[in-house]
């Protein structure tokens, strides 16, 4: 509906696709996995769908500590150990990681 | 008739006033509250003791309204997708009451101050208006300062 941020030349959909062409507006790209990485800042995204089209539902952001945050919703961010500790029906399955330099 | 009631810290969440007439008018000075108007109304005390004048008409709305709040937050749960959140059944019937419900949402922007929440969907469809300029998308804190300026520009009382 057009409400909140997205970068103009991104089709405004939520499909995995989008979010990646989104992220990558914003420095991210496509890495392997979630191992912690020096001067790296990796985010996991989670979707839920058949595989291969899923519909991405929330992202997780990897700390300098090696620790992941989320923010739930409209309540306060938590710190999970690994991205699978919030795997959920509500937010389905881990479907990718991006990275990026860390910024200061 | 001029009624007033006097707003103590034993006072009732909610205090009604029944049988007023006159201009509506509120003050809160010295946590007085004087309500007078055309008709039915009653004083309902905010979270923050911040008093608000309801008219009878619109009474059944507000509390459809604040059921409807309960309702979505509940519903929505851990939810990060606003898409996701916004097709809740509770937020859909707050969609449903239409025009009615604007006043109600722009309340809530201005209490929820720093964290607003996704009201911004609604008023949009609902309103069909959208005063967002485009570097304040995704500052909520900034969306919601247009949308209550936006409000008080349309002549939105709440």
């Amino acid at each position: 509906m057009g409400i909140g941020y997205w970068p103009h030349d991104i089709d405004r959909a939520v499909t995995t696709e989008a979010f990646l062409r989104a992220y990558r507006t914003l420095g991210y790209g496509l890495c392997f996995d979630g191992t912690l990485e020096p001067g790296i800042e990796k985010i996991a995204i989670y979707g839920k769908g058949p595989l291969g089209s899923e519909v991405p539902t929330h992202a997780a952001l990897q700390l300098e500590t090696g620790e992941w945050t989320s923010k739930l919703g409209i309540f306060e961010d938590v710190a999970h150990t690994t991205p699978a500790a919030v795997e959920c029906d509500i937010y389905g399955r881990v479907i990718c990681y991006l990275a990026r330099a860390r910024r200061a | 008739m001029l009624q007033t009631v006097t707003v103590s810290s034993n006072t009732p969440s909610i205090v009604f006033i029944r049988e007023v007439y006159a201009e509506s008018s509120l003050s809160t000075e010295a946590k007085e509250v004087t309500a007078y108007g055309y008709g039915c109304g009653e004083v309902f005390l905010t979270a923050e003791q911040r008093p608000t004048f309801v008219k009878a008409i619109e009474v059944d709305d507000w509390l459809k309204f604040q059921q409807l709040a309960r309702d979505w937050r509940s519903q929505r749960g851990v939810m990060s997708s606003i898409t996701e959140a916004v097709l809740c059944p509770a937020y859909q019937s707050i969609i449903g009451m239409g025009a009615s419900a604007v006043p109600f949402m722009l309340e809530k922007l201005e209490e929820e101050a720093q964290d607003p929440d996704q009201w911004f969907w609604a008023l949009k469809a609902v309103t069909g208006d959208d005063p967002v300029r485009d570097e304040d998308r995704g500052d909520f804190v900034a969306m919601a300062q247009s949308w209550i300026e936006w409000g008080r520009r349309q002549g939105y009382a709440w």
